[in-house]
């Protein structure tokens, strides 16, 4: 999200909160918030930690907002230092008891394919699905689809090769189609 | 182009499908997903197969509902932050120190001696001089209205002059301590006065506003 026609542009509010100006950063929040809460969200399945995360992120910005080089996108930024403050949470608490919230959590997402599908119809089987990749795969999918990333941006982000985006997308993919055929829905490829 | 080939080409071009479906693909690769697209009745069904996952990737994204207390939340933890690094202003002592050094040994006590020199003579000038058309700040609104004000420390001087000229106000003292100035407010009555505050409050460049000297209904 770059500002459209009469809007100011992510580049220029960065630029202004680099100069001080704490109204820029919260026009930002505003305009990304959401956005990189959820990135985060599904990166660690915790509302606390995509709370503080998604905080973090901005207070980030706030600090730092005169390095941004203007290379990549805005939001191409905010969701790799989301990334980056995820994984470091996830790192310091991988060692803490799963909370019972987690334990659930990972209960619910145990069902195989077959229990689940039988209540369900093809959407909501394929938003089981897509939950149900592993964290590399489900990454690359909700960065193209829903934050409209492209192969280059995803790979900034991720901070891998291009072709490793790819990869991963090729996977992703095929493991959607095995799981809804398994499930008995149709599925050209693979 | 035998079986294998076309089954890698196949795979290739399904993972470029979800970059396709977002606006995002270009160059060759685009040119290769809209020629595949027009010519193989299959790839429009593996159209179908990702325009689905697009729509469960944004309905499962989108039902992930972020706290309705975030923006406040957030505004109070950046009220705490201290701002960016920036640049610290330099003191005339620090300046000089600056300056000073890279001049040659000599010229910088004619520097020196010369600036000793001009505040000699603006002593005795002023000392000699009869002249008595200048004002002591604060002399001429020794009985009037003012209030004390806090300012954003955000707050660019160019804001805070455009707003306190915008209202007619002066400052007259500070900073006294607490980061206080006494602000001068030409008001003839309470009313008046408590309009003025109110709209020096609205500003955006002030922190805090406390009532001085009010006049009288």
């Amino acid at each position: 999200m770059s500002g459209g026609s009469g809007e100011t542009s992510d580049a220029d509010l960065v630029a202004r909160v680099a100069r001080g100006d704490r109204a820029a950063l919260r026009l930002l929040f505003m305009r990304h918030h959401a956005r990189v809460y959820r990135f985060v969200m599904r990166q660690t399945g915790s509302e606390t930690m995509a709370d503080d995360v998604a905080n973090e992120v901005f207070l980030e910005v706030w600090r730092q907002a005169a390095r941004f080089e203007g290379r990549a996108q805005v939001s191409t930024w905010l969701l790799g230092i989301a990334r980056f403050k995820a994984l470091s949470m996830l790192r310091k608490r991988s060692e803490e008891a799963l909370d019972e919230g987690q334990a659930e959590a990972v209960a619910d997402g145990a069902d195989t394919p077959e229990v689940v599908t039988m209540k369900d119809d093809k959407a909501s089987a394929l938003r089981r699905f897509v939950d149900g990749l592993s964290d590399e795969h489900r990454e690359v999918v909700d960065l193209a689809y829903y934050h409209g990333k492209s192969v280059t941006e995803i790979g900034d982000i991720l901070a891998v090769p291009v072709a490793t985006v790819k990869t991963r997308m090729f996977y992703a993919r095929k493991k959607l189609g095995e799981a809804l055929k398994a499930a008995g829905y149709d599925r050209g490829w693979p | 182009m035998n079986d294998k080939a076309l089954s890698n080409r196949r795979d290739r071009l399904e993972a470029l499908l979800p970059f396709f479906l977002n606006g995002t693909l270009s160059g060759a690769e685009l040119h290769e997903v809209e020629e595949w697209l027009a010519s193989d009745p299959d790839a429009m069904a593996s159209l179908a197969d990702a325009e689905a996952e697009y729509s469960a990737t944004m309905e499962t994204n989108e039902a992930i509902r972020p706290p309705a207390d975030a923006l406040a939340r957030f505004s109070e933890a950046l009220e705490s932050e201290a701002g960016p690094q920036r640049q610290p202003a330099l003191s005339l002592r620090e300046r000089l120190a600056r300056f000073l050094p890279s001049m040659p040994v000599q010229a910088a006590w004619v520097a020196a001696g010369l600036a000793i020199a001009i505040l000699v003579g603006q002593t005795v000038w002023l000392n000699l001089s009869e002249r008595t058309d200048f004002s002591v700040a604060g002399t001429e609104t020794a009985d009037a209205p003012f209030a004390f004000v806090t300012f954003k420390e955000d707050a660019a001087i160019a804001d805070v002059s455009a707003a306190l000229g915008a209202l007619k106000l002066k400052i007259d003292a500070g900073p006294l301590p607490g980061g206080l100035y006494r602000v001068v407010v030409p008001a003839e009555n309470g009313a008046q006065y408590d309009d003025i505050v109110a709209r020096l409050q609205e500003t955006g460049v002030v922190a805090t506003v406390v009532a001085g000297r009010r006049p009288a209904e």
